[in-house]
């Protein structure tokens, strides 16, 4: 038998150490399509057959992806256990092998994945089905965010900096290192158990409302009142001022205008401090000052 | 950013290679170290140089690249990649080349380097360091991408021979014949792992002693130390564990052939605090001066092994 190209070889290699259910499985697809027995392509020995050899490759490829997925992932792992968890994540890495050169960004469709393949719902939100789900959209933020451009080395983002933003008209924006999330359960005492290294509880099924933001390198996952949230999501327009954003907050959860603009005086300082919104360079809308 | 990293002329100890310096004793950057770093003097950080696993900084403009500013500001620092695929038969990844050369434009490293393997094909990577068939066809295919690289990025590339659990049996060239070959062909530097010479040695019953002496010693700008695991029937390239006992001739005889290289100790998982990564670093320095190191075999696996292992950088989110 004539040796194999280069490219036959990798191909029938790929398939063989990434087929799901391991090495056995893997050889079998192998040669049904590249034609190739493990024997023919890979040479044994006393100590290691051809399988044994391809199989090293092979149980490396996958516990690799699932380190990954669980230093990606450490709260849901802590919350599902480790059996469950490396159920879901050996599922998604079999299901869809990743494409990027970069682990980075292996993560990038877990949350995803685990929506399409989950059971149905019960009625309402918050039901126990939709919960990796959620929790895996949070902390794939995480990691988004711990990586993201942030307002470290960028100056005037204090919160001493509040009041002079309010009333100045400054247009406002959101930095790279934020995410918003609006999500079916309240996970704070879950990431709190969890960064105690104990195991979480179940979290209360309730909408809540979250900013996942950096500030000295650190980052915090922050639970929101529904203005907060809406008035962030209008920061990221680019353009608007806190006045503008404050309105559309306002209107978007029927409250008054004085109200939030009211509740923003106070707010605005822990949300500058905490890196969930800066000042931007472009301008703004004219108005300065709130309406009556 | 101030880079170091390529001022040659105060750092080189030895003949220089291919252009490149002698760069010392250095151990690879991860983020385990990162709070060390940042609250010690780097006077006393005990290294000549750090090694950046490449991956690990591009697209990312977090903590770790506040720390890489600081290690560049005070150290030279090579780039070290795990994801070039130089003997891919998939094209070139134009973006990922991309994206090394920016991190190369900013932190300026010594080097790049990366490894003699694929990492995936139709457009799905294994995220792993897989063998070659170590063929003329694939000789021809690696020289002509390495040459490809270099153009672009440059600067000469430097490939690192990586462990291996098996051999195709198309291949008809030994591997250090191979990358001989590809160095002659290409002007592409080698980064000598000693200890993957030590595990593929072991997998696959070669004489170790012939693959150092048949390399070409010019062509040789570093070194790899590095811990494996024994499981029994083969050698895993863990990193995970000190030197082991049968690496450190194989080092010091790398020494003599290249006239003094730069050396890099490699640690990716169970990583040891940094003052016990010093002393390890220590024994190459006992080693090249005639002492050498107490070191043991390698320990046996306890559990599962993951081959050819990548520090991933998403351990230390929290809040």
């Amino acid at each position: 038998m004539a040796d194999p190209d280069l490219g036959v070889l990798q191909r029938w290699m790929l398939s063989a150490v990434t087929t799901p259910g391991g090495v056995a499985e893997g050889a079998r697809v192998g040669r049904q399509r590249h034609g190739l027995d493990v024997d023919d392509a890979v040479r044994g020995s006393n100590r290691l057959s051809a399988e044994d050899r391809l199989d090293i490759y092979a149980r490396g490829y996958l516990m690799r992806l699932l380190e990954c997925l669980r230093a990606e992932f450490p709260i849901l792992r802590a919350l599902v256990g480790d059996q469950v968890f490396d159920m879901f994540a050996t599922s998604y890495v079999w299901g869809r092998p990743p494409r990027s050169c970069s682990l980075y960004d292996l993560g990038a469709g877990f949350a995803a994945f685990l929506e399409d393949t989950r059971p149905p719902s019960g009625p309402g939100p918050g039901s126990i089905e939709a919960l990796p789900t959620s929790l895996a959209t949070l902390e794939r933020a995480r990691a988004e965010v711990y990586r993201a451009r942030g307002l470290e080395k960028q100056p005037g983002h204090h919160a001493a900096e509040a009041f002079t933003l309010m009333i100045s008209g400054a247009s406002m924006g959101l930095p790279d290192s934020v995410r918003l999330l609006r999500l079916e359960f309240d996970f704070a005492d879950t990431i709190a158990a969890a960064s105690r290294g104990d195991r979480p509880g179940i979290p209360c099924g309730a909408e809540t409302f979250y900013a996942v933001a950096r500030s000295r390198y650190r980052v915090r996952t922050h639970v929101l009142q529904p203005w907060q949230f809406e008035l962030l999501r209008a920061c990221a327009t680019a353009g608007v001022s806190l006045q503008t954003a404050s309105e559309r907050a306002a209107q978007a959860t029927g409250q008054k205008p004085d109200r939030v603009w009211a509740d923003l005086l106070l707010w605005l300082p822990t949300a500058l401090d905490a890196g969930m919104v800066m000042m931007t360079s472009g301008a703004a809308d004219q108005r300065t000052m709130p309406r009556p | 950013m101030t880079g170091v990293a390529a001022d040659a002329s105060c750092m080189s100890t030895g003949r220089r290679r291919l252009g490149l310096p002698n760069l010392g004793d250095g151990v690879g950057l991860r983020d385990a170290h990162f709070p060390h770093l940042l609250q010690t003097d780097p006077a006393r950080w005990g290294v000549d140089w750090f090694e950046i696993i490449s991956e690990n900084f591009i697209d990312n403009y977090g903590y770790a690249a506040h720390v890489l500013d600081r290690v560049v500001a005070n150290r030279p620092v090579v780039m070290h990649g795990v994801s070039l695929s130089i003997g891919s038969t998939d094209p070139l990844d134009q973006v990922y080349l991309r994206k090394l050369r920016e991190l190369a434009g900013r932190i300026r490293p010594a080097w790049i380097s990366d490894h003699l393997c694929w990492t995936g094909v139709n457009g799905v990577s294994s995220h792993d360091l897989l063998p070659m068939p170590l063929t003329r066809e694939s000789l021809t295919h690696v020289a002509g991408r390495v040459r490809a690289v270099q153009d672009y990025l440059g600067r000469p590339l430097v490939l690192e021979n990586p462990s291996t659990y098996l051999e195709f049996r198309a291949s008809d060239i030994p591997e250090w014949e191979y990358l001989g070959l590809l160095a002659e062909a290409t002007g592409c530097g080698l980064l000598l792992d000693v200890n993957n010479v030590y595990v593929s040695a072991t997998n696959h019953g070669f004489d170790m002693s012939t693959y150092i002496e048949a390399l070409p010693a010019d062509n040789i700008v570093q070194v790899h130390l590095a811990g494996c695991t024994d499981c029994g029937t083969h050698m895993i390239d863990t990193h995970n564990q000190p030197v082991p006992d049968r690496v450190w001739p194989l080092y010091v005889r790398v020494q003599q052939t290249t006239g003094g290289v730069s050396t890099l100790l490699e640690w990716d998982a169970d990583i040891p605090p940094y003052v016990d990564l010093l002393a390890q670093l220590a024994k190459a320095k006992d080693a090249r001066e005639g002492r050498l190191p107490q070191a043991a075999p390698p320990r046996a696996a306890a559990g599962e092994t993951i081959s050819n292992p990548v520090d991933f950088q998403l351990g230390r989110i929290d809040g």
